[in-house]
C-alpha cells in the first residue's frame, strides 16, 4: 500500500522544512488514522504523498515507486476536507457527471450510482441541489464523488470535522463498511481522538516528522498514556529530538505491509470527457440564472448603447466637385466645408466602431476571466481523479468562444442595420465574433494561468481599459510607440478590420482625406485576430497543465 | 503490478503554437502584399521624373499618391488627375482609362501601377484604394 521514505517538504528550495524526513506505511484495507497537534504537517504529509505539493524524498504505491500524482490516478482517489462539487446540481447529477468523467462502461455506470447513493445515505435526496445539504450530507457526497472511480484506497482530509458525533459515527462507520465489504483502504487525516477506536492503524505526526505508528493499545503502551485523549500532552513534554531518536530505535523500517498490484482502470476518451463537460457547463448556465441575465444584458444593452449615438442612421457625406468650374474663393469654402464635414463623419463613424469593438472585449472579459480560475480547485479534484487537463481546456475555449460568437454576431447584425453602416456583412461580422472571441480567450487563459478569480478578473479588466488609448484610433501615440503597442491590441485589429471593409465607402474617404497611415484588409485584421486567439488557447492548455491549489 | 511507463512529454499547446505560427505567417504575408502586382515594382522618383520625365519612358512603376483634383474627364477615354504622390514632392499629372478606374474622388488615396509613356504621360494601368 501507500508508503513514503525520508519524505521532506520545503518552503522554499533549501528553506524551512514543513516536513522533515517523514517515513510512514500505511495498513492495505484497513483504517488508517494520521493525527498530531494543528500545524504539526500531517495534510502537508499527505498532499506530498499525493504529489500535490513538491516534495524530496520517496513515495512508493504497492511497492511501486510513484514520481507524481498521474501514477495513482484510478487507484487512489483524495476526498478533500469541504466536499468541492457544483452546488446548482443535484446530488444525482454531480454523481453521474463524476462517473461519465471516469467510468467507460454504461452499465457499470447505472449500477455504481445506485450503488453510491445507497451507500452513502443520499438516496432520499438524489434530487437535492448540492448547494442545500446539510455539512454531514455535504461530506459523505464527497466521499461518494470519490468512489466513482471504485479506488482500492482513499486519502480523506478532515472528513469529520466540524461535525456533530453522530454524523461523524455515521461517516466512519460507513468507511468501516467499504473496508470490510469492498476491502478498501482508508488513509483519514482526524483531530478527534476520542474517535481513534474506529481505526486499525494510527499515525502520529508531530513537528514535521513521523513519531509512530501502529494500533491503539501499541500506541498507548508507547506514549504511557491511560487513553488517547492524553496524547497531545505527552508528545509536549518531550522535544522532537526526544521522539524521534525513541522513534528511530523502535520503529522496524523495512517491514512493510503485503498489498496486491494495482491496475488502473481505462478512461473515457478525451472527446467524451469534453461532451461531459460541455453539457455540465451548459446545465449549470442555465441554472446560474443572475450569470446567464448579465450575460443576456450585455449582450443586448451593449449594442443598444452603440446606436443611442447614431439612431438617424449615419450622415451623408457631400463630396468635393471634382472639376474646377467656380471661382478661386467659392473652390476654398467649398474645400473648407467638406472638410470640416468630413472630420465629423470620419470621427463620429470611427468612434462608432471603436466603440463596438471596444464593448465587445469587454463582454470578452466577461466571458473568460472567472471561468476557470472561479473553480480551479473542482478541476484539480477531477483531475486528480481522471479528468484530462487538454478536455477541460477545451471545453471552456469552446463554451466560451460559442458565447463569444453569439454577442459578436448580434452586435454586427444590431448596429449594421440600426445605424446603417455600409460595407460587406460577412468581413464585418466576422472581425467583431474574431474580436471578442479572441478577448475571450485571453481572459480565460488569465483565468487559467492565475488560482485567484478575482486575481484574473481585475488583470482582465485592466486589459480592456488599455485598448482603447493604446490602440492609438483616438489617441494619437507617439510615433516610437504605435507599432510597438498595436500588434497587441485586439481593440485595434478589430477597428481596422471593421472600417477596412468599408473601403468604398465615402466614410472611409473622409478618414483618408487627413490619415495617411495603413488601415489594415479585414483578411488581415482577422488573420491577427486569430493569432491572439491561438496565444490564448496555448496559454489556457498550458495554465491547465499547471497544477494550482488553493 | 506492471512498471509504470515513463509518462510521454506532454505537449498540449503545440497544437495552438503551430497555429499561432500559420497566422503570424498569413499576416505577414498579407501586410507585405505577397502575391498582388504592386509589391515588385519599383515606386516612381517624383523629383527626377518632374525634372525629366523622358529618362523614364516605357518603364513601369508604383505610386502611392492622394488625389488632389481632376484636371480633365472624356466620356469612354478616361481622366486626368492631379495627384499628391505619399513620398513627398509636388503634384504629380496622371491619366486613368475609364475601364481602371472606378467611383474616384477627391481625398482618396492609391496605390497606381503606372508605365512612362510618350511625352512623359503618367498612364495608370491598374490602381488599389488604400
Amino acid at each position: 500500500m501507500l508508503s513514503c521514505k525520508d519524505l521532506s517538504v520545503e518552503l522554499s528550495a533549501g528553506g524551512t522544512r514543513i516536513l522533515d524526513g517523514a517515513s510512514a506505511r500505511f495498513k492495505p484495507k484497513a483504517l488508517n488514522a494520521v493525527i498530531g497537534p494543528s500545524g504539526c504537517g500531517k495534510t502537508t504529509l499527505v498532499r506530498a504523498m499525493l504529489g500535490l505539493s513538491s516534495r524530496l524524498g520517496e513515495v512508493f504505491m504497492a511497492g511501486e515507486l510513484v514520481a507524481n500524482s498521474e501514477a495513482l490516478r484510478g487507484k487512489l482517489a483524495f476526498v478533500p476536507q469541504f466536499s468541492i462539487a457544483q452546488e446548482r446540481l443535484s446530488v444525482e447529477e454531480a454523481l453521474r457527471t463524476a462517473l461519465d468523467l471516469c467510468v467507460v462502461d454504461v452499465a457499470t455506470k447505472q449500477a455504481r450510482l445506485e450503488e453510491i447513493i445507497k451507500r452513502i445515505g443520499l438516496d432520499m435526496h438524489r434530487d437535492k441541489r448540492v448547494g442545500g445539504l446539510s455539512g454531514g450530507q455535504l461530506r459523505r457526497l464527497g466521499l461518494g464523488l470519490e468512489l466513482v472511480g471504485d479506488p482500492q484506497c482513499m486519502v480523506c482530509d478532515e472528513v469529520t470535522s466540524g461535525l456533530d458525533p453522530r454524523s461523524e459515527d455515521q461517516i466512519l462507520t460507513m468507511l468501516q463498511g467499504l473496508r470490510d465489504e469492498r476491502e478498501k483502504t482508508f488513509i483519514c487525516i482526524i483531530h478527534n481522538l476520542a474517535k481513534l477506536n474506529f481505526f486499525d492503524w494510527i499515525t502520529v505526526v508531530f513537528e514535521g516528522t513521523v513519531v509512530f505508528q501502529g494500533g491503539l493499545d501499541a500506541l498507548l503502551e508507547y506514549f504511557e498514556i491511560p487513553d488517547a485523549l492524553h496524547l497531545y500532552d505527552q508528545l509536549n513534554a518531550h522535544s522532537i529530538k526526544h521522539w524521534r531518536e525513541r522513534w528511530s530505535a523502535a520503529s522496524d523500517e523495512a517491514a512493510e505491509f503485503e498489498a496486491s498490484p494495482m491496475l488502473a482502470p481505462p478512461l473515457p476518451s478525451a472527446l467524451s470527457q469534453t461532451w461531459t463537460l460541455l453539457k455540465r457547463r451548459a446545465l449549470l448556465f442555465k441554472r446560474d440564472k443572475g450569470y446567464w441575465m448579465l450575460t443576456l444584458g450585455i449582450t443586448i444593452g451593449f449594442p443598444l448603447l452603440v446606436t443611442i449615438f447614431a439612431m438617424d442612421g449615419l450622415p451623408q457625406l457631400r463630396g468635393l466637385a471634382m472639376s474646377a468650374s467656380s471661382g478661386f474663393v467659392e473652390q476654398a469654402q467649398e474645400n473648407l466645408r467638406y472638410r470640416i464635414d468630413a472630420l465629423e463623419s470620419a470621427s463620429l463613424v470611427t468612434g462608432l466602431i471603436l466603440f463596438q469593438v471596444i464593448l465587445l472585449t469587454l463582454m470578452g472579459s466577461n466571458n473568460g476571466a472567472r471561468e476557470i480560475a472561479g473553480e480551479r480547485n473542482l478541476y484539480e479534484k477531477e483531475r486528480f481523479a481522471g479528468l484530462r487537463p487538454r478536455s477541460y481546456a477545451t471545453s471552456k475555449l469552446l463554451f466560451t468562444s460559442a458565447v463569444a460568437i453569439g454577442q459578436g454576431l448580434w452586435m454586427t447584425l444590431f448596429v449594421k442595420y440600426v445605424c446603417d453602416f455600409p460595407g460587406p456583412l460577412l468581413p464585418q461580422a466576422l472581425v467583431l465574433i474574431l474580436s471578442c472571441v479572441s478577448m475571450t480567450a485571453i481572459c480565460l487563459a488569465f483565468s487559467a494561468i492565475f488560482s485567484s478569480a478575482d486575481k484574473a478578473s481585475l488583470l482582465s479588466v485592466y486589459l480592456v481599459g488599455f485598448q482603447l488609448p493604446l490602440s492609438g484610433v483616438v489617441l494619437a501615440l507617439p510615433e516610437v510607440l504605435v507599432w510597438v503597442c498595436r500588434p497587441f491590441i485586439n481593440a485595434y485589429w478589430g477597428w481596422a478590420g471593421y472600417f477596412g471593409s468599408m473601403i468604398d465607402s465615402r466614410f472611409y474617404d473622409a478618414y483618408r482625406l487627413e490619415s495617411s497611415e495603413m488601415i489594415p484588409s479585414p483578411m488581415l485584421a482577422c488573420g491577427v485576430l486569430g493569432l491572439h486567439f491561438c496565444v490564448g488557447a496555448a496559454l489556457v492548455f498550458w495554465g491547465c497543465h499547471q497544477k494550482k491549489v488553493t | 503490478m506492471p512498471p509504470l511507463k515513463p509518462a510521454k512529454p506532454r505537449k498540449p499547446a503545440s497544437i495552438w503554437i503551430g497555429l499561432s505560427l500559420l497566422f503570424s505567417l498569413l499576416a505577414v504575408a498579407l501586410s507585405s502584399g505577397c502575391g498582388d502586382n504592386f509589391s515588385d515594382l519599383e515606386v516612381l522618383p517624383t523629383e527626377s521624373y518632374m525634372k525629366k520625365p523622358g529618362d523614364f519612358l516605357g518603364n513601369t512603376y508604383t505610386i502611392r499618391a492622394q488625389i488632389d483634383s481632376q484636371v480633365k474627364w472624356e466620356k469612354g477615354v478616361g481622366r486626368i488627375l492631379a495627384v499628391l504622390p505619399e513620398s513627398g514632392g509636388s503634384r504629380l499629372p496622371v491619366f486613368v482609362p475609364d475601364e481602371v478606374g472606378g467611383n474616384l474622388h477627391i481625398g482618396q488615396r492609391y496605390e497606381m501601377r503606372a508605365r512612362i509613356e510618350a511625352g512623359g504621360l503618367i498612364y495608370v494601368e491598374s490602381l488599389r484604394k488604400y
